[in-house]
């Protein structure tokens, strides 16, 4: 137990390095976030979120949120994956009672990102070309103020496949054309029948 | 050997025979009760009760595992091993009476505990596979297959966890409530309780005229040629908006994007495609197929905006004139977020107060983006109609609320709303009053978590009308006078359909949409299946497929548009079943058979044709319109199509928009008054045949007061036709029986008639 929670502690440790002390370029950004990595299969996925933290509920697509263990930085975070079951992306979030808290130049230079800011909200983009097997993905991070960050994402950036809203039919797939061709027309000859049977009774 | 009675008693061979029969019987017996596999160790204290259908009837029970390791890996981690492994605990609740006894009631199952830092959760599977006792996840005795889960409580850091049980749509008999010991403390094991509560209370009925109404399908061919009009299928989770400016009603799916045109010069609309309606046939130029569909039109401005979303890609589209033309954005234009899923677009103006954020250019009203990006979802600005977009503002993160939305709707004093179906185990909203610059977000406290996306109307006073689907799959809906601050009226819906002779069971897709500041209307599409099974297919069991024989776990209902309206602020609700087809009056028209799926990727095949959403919008004189995707079409007989041994639905996806007849309409100034006698005459179709004429028509608007009768009428020139017969109501058929062939044109009309008269003569059919 004890081996095992030393383990833990280094694993973290190590993911608040690479995190904190992220070079400025983005070659040099996060690879990853508390140890998981965009495309990183589920299987390995699934050990390290053991490791670092605890499962709170599934999210619809193929999202999960977790809270942390022991984390000094943030208190939550959730997970998606791809259709090919693969980490698609993790996104952290800040507790504020933490005792670490994340500047924004932290992460990388916040120069050489793209910049969405309509204060209170200040978003940092960088995007990380593919290299060494990993696929291209974004460092996303987000603030409610000019200095520390609240969210801290790494995302994929292929498009999204999503399975969620595959069609079921295609465009002009007409099960009942013939049936339909005789809407309005007066050929409905069962109804027919029926009416004709009200229209006797009804007669004057 | 043999026994020896006559040695007072045993001799020695008989007597160790004796015994070694005896330790053998007991071997056996024990072989038998003793030396089974490991029993089912995990269990409560106690182990289960049974529950009765009264009002507050309780009963409670209490964890007592250690919890070790704890389970945190939801019920799959679950291990019973030994007593001091046992990391999960169940309860069996068994729930007594028949399902009409709880027709009103519902079991409230909670957990509570004392520290944020244990975490337990609950798991509630259903007595199905016939074996007695709790088949689940983890357990080492097992048969499967496993009961069914019905429902489960996971949430994050807290103190406790709820589930609610309608036994009227559940079934009665055994549960097992599970607990699941994620992060335990022995020292503080949880408090269950399970009680019986009423539902929501039922509206009082609205004592106004009911309102009727009308549904209509783009034609088969486009207008005089036998090419097929290829935008009418296909069109799952549909958009609709109306220019008031025009009239014309738009409607958007999946690159199905129609305009509409309604003539009212008959009530109906005349039915027939292209005569009382007209579908406008222009292609977009949509350039990819997209999985998230979105359309919205200004009423006010008239302009559309739409678009289709691909991954973090949409094309945006706009439209000024009613889609004749159309202005294609540059690629992202429309999603300056470069988010993901469940795209919404709103408009409307703002609020004058906001310094940054108002119009730059002459279009007046501000435009909205908002969908789900990778955990937390956001919303952008647009001040030049929908152009470009200020940066994208957070509007929630996934710790909040569920991560999809539903749509957003601009309130006149420029509050901008998102609603949401789970936010803590309730419904509720995310609120911005300074023109998308920040969010707060607001729940209601009586709601729970439904599964599918809530909706919102706003009156023109600013009232907001929310209406959702709760955790037992009732229609409710809700009325706030303060953008959300506070709630009144949580009304479920589900027993006042007007001469329904069963309660609603379950519903999907619920929309609102508000005109006056009192007056509102919610649309849905909703079953009265009494079905054990799970309407919306979320239990993860085969709903359509690969169980042969395996009908036990398929629901059957049957879904058909429902529609409520309120003309008091939300004091009384009016529910009708709005699937009348005026080519077919009086014909059962059902949108689905079998389950409508709302769980994504785990739907079963066939169960997803109506995917996600439907949509409704009032009209330039207050009729409220909807557009749905339908499943069923073949002449509305979708019931009856069988799958191997099983009814299922026909999995199509139909443009058909939904336009009120009659009843009061959501802007007052529009009611068509009375009662009075009806002021339109009803369309006529007559078809010849060998010996006879048949005249038909559709049901018209009864200005206020019941019909009591239909007048026809004959004449050899359209304006000079003479009474012939007069037939009772609920007929829409007449055959004029000619006895002769070779007969000349005859021009025909139908009048109708209530107590204060008989409609104008101002249409005529000539044959």
């Amino acid at each position: 137990m004890l081996g095992r929670q030393f383990t833990t502690g280094i694993l973290i440790g190590l993911a608040v390095l690479a995190a904190a002390c992220s070079a400025k370029l983005p070659a040099d950004l996060p690879k990853d976030l508390l140890g998981i990595r965009i495309g990183m299969p589920k299987a390995e996925a699934q050990k390290q979120l053991e490791l670092i933290g605890s499962f709170q509920r599934d999210e619809q697509p193929k999202q999960q949120v977790w809270s942390t263990r022991n984390d000094p930085r943030f208190g939550a975070f959730a997970i998606g994956y791809d259709r090919d079951d693969r980490i698609r992306y993790i996104t952290a979030f800040v507790d504020k009672t933490m005792r670490e808290r994340i500047k924004f130049t932290d992460v990388g230079d916040i120069s050489k990102a793209k910049q969405e800011i309509q204060p209170p909200h200040y978003r940092y983009i960088w995007i990380v070309p593919a290299a060494d097997g990993m696929p291209e993905y974004q460092v996303n991070i987000y603030g409610d103020n000019p200095d520390k960050l609240t969210m801290f994402s790494l995302a994929g950036t292929a498009p999204v496949i999503d399975e969620d809203e595959e069609r079921e039919d295609q465009p002009g797939k007409d099960v009942d054309k013939g049936a339909d061709k005789d809407r309005g027309k007066g050929k409905d000859r069962n109804k027919d029948k029926d009416r004709d049977k009200d229209l006797d009774k009804d007669r004057h | 050997m043999k026994y020896d009675k006559t040695n007072s008693g045993w001799n020695i061979a008989a007597k160790y025979r004796v015994i070694l029969l005896s330790v053998t019987a007991i071997a056996v017996i024990c072989g038998i009760f003793c030396i089974q596999p490991a029993e089912k160790v995990e269990a409560s204290a106690p182990t289960g009760g049974t529950i009765n259908p009264v009002a507050g009837t309780m009963l409670t029970w209490t964890g007592n595992a250690a919890g070790a390791p704890a389970a945190a890996n939801g019920e799959a981690s679950c291990s019973d091993g030994t007593a001091a492994a046992t990391n999960c605990d169940s309860y069996t609740l068994n729930v007594s009476g028949t399902q009409v006894a709880w027709a009103s009631l519902r079991i409230v199952v909670r957990y509570t505990w004392v520290s944020p830092s244990t975490d337990y959760d609950m798991y509630v599977r259903k007595e199905t596979n016939g074996v007695p006792g709790l088949q689940g996840d983890g357990l080492t005795v097992n048969t499967p297959p496993l009961d069914t889960i019905l429902t489960t409580s996971t949430t994050g850091p807290s103190t406790s966890e709820e589930v609610v049980i309608t036994p009227v749509n559940n079934g009665v008999g055994d549960f097992y409530v599970r607990a699941v010991y994620f992060a335990p403390n022995p020292g503080d094991q949880y408090v269950a309780t399970a009680t019986v509560q009423g539902g929501s209370p039922t509206p009082p009925p609205s004592t106004s005229a009911l309102s009727t109404f009308d549904n209509y399908q783009p034609p088969v061919n486009l207008p005089g040629t036998a090419t097929p009009y290829t935008r009418r299928d296909g069109a799952s989770e549909p958009s609709i908006g109306v220019n008031w400016n025009t009239g014309n009603i738009m409607t958007m799916a999946r690159l199905t994007a129609n305009r509409v045109t309604f003539n009212d010069s008959t009530s109906p609309a005349n039915p027939v495609e292209n005569t009382g309606h007209k579908w406008l046939a222009i292609p977009m130029p949509l350039v990819r197929t997209g999985l998230d569909p979105i359309g919205y039109t200004d009423p006010v401005t008239g302009r559309s905006l739409f678009g289709e979303l691909s991954g973090n890609f949409t094309n945006g589209i706009v439209s000024d004139d009613d889609y004749a033309t159309f202005q294609s954005l540059p690629t992202q234009g429309i999603n300056p977020t470069a988010a993901v899923d469940h795209q919404t677009i709103a408009g409307g103006l703002p609020n004058p107060t906001i310094p940054g954020r108002q119009p730059t250019t002459a279009y007046p009203h501000l435009v909205y983006y908002a969908s789900q990006n990778v955990a937390y979802a956001t919303a952008s600005t647009s001040l030049d109609g929908g152009l470009t977009f200020l940066p994208a503002t957070d509007m929630y993160t996934l710790l909040q609320c569920s991560g999809i939305h539903g749509h957003m709707r601009v309130a006149p004093d420029g509050t901008a709303y998102v609603p949401n179906k789970g936010c803590g185990g309730k419904t509720g909203m995310v609120v911005s009053q300074d023109n998308g610059l920040t969010w707060t977000l607001r729940t209601i406290p009586t709601s729970t978590t439904g599964a599918t996306d809530p909706s919102i109307g706003v009156g023109a006073g600013g009232r907001v009308f929310l209406s959702y689907a709760s955790a037992d799959n009732h229609p409710h809906v809700v009325v706030s006078d303060d953008k959300g601050a506070n709630w009144r009226n949580d009304f479920d819906l589900s027993t006042s359909v007007v001469g329904a002779t069963a309660p609603l069971t379950a519903i999907v897709f619920p929309q609102a949409i508000a005109g006056d500041n009192n007056r509102a209307a919610v649309f849905f599409l909703g079953t009265t299946s009494t079905s054990l099974n799970n309407p919306h297919g979320t239990d993860g069991v085969d709903a359509q497929g690969a169980d042969p024989g395996g009908a036990a776990d398929d629901f059957f209902g049957t879904w058909y548009p429902y529609m409520a309206t309120t003309i008091d602020g939300g004091a009384t609700w009016s529910v009708v079943r709005a699937d009348n087809d005026p080519l077919f009056p009086g014909v059962s028209n059902p949108v689905q058979q079998g389950v409508i799926c709302t769980n994504g990727t785990t739907c079963p095949t066939g169960t997803r044709n109506l995917a996600d959403f439907n949509e409704i919008a009032v009209d330039n004189r207050g009729r409220v319109v909807a557009v749905y995707a339908d499943g069923c079409n073949a002449g509305h007989s979708c019931m009856g199509v069988v799958d191997g041994n099983r009814l299922t639905n026909q999995a199509t996806a139909r443009t058909t928009v939904i336009r009120q007849r009659g009843g009061p309409r959501l802007f007052a100034a529009f009611d068509p008054g009375g009662p009075a006698a009806p002021s339109l005459s009803p369309p006529v179709d007559v078809v010849t045949e060998k010996y006879s004429k048949t005249v038909k028509w559709a049901e018209p608007d009864d200005g206020g007061s019941p019909l009591t009768s239909y007048r026809i009428y004959r004449g050899i020139a359209g304006g000079m036709e003479q009474m012939i017969a007069e037939v009772k109501p609920g007929s829409y058929v007449y055959r004029d029986r000619l006895r002769k062939r070779g007969f000349a044109n005859y021009y025909y009309r139908v009048t109708a008639v209530n107590a204060y008269g008989e409609s104008p003569p101002t249409v005529s059919s000539g044959q």
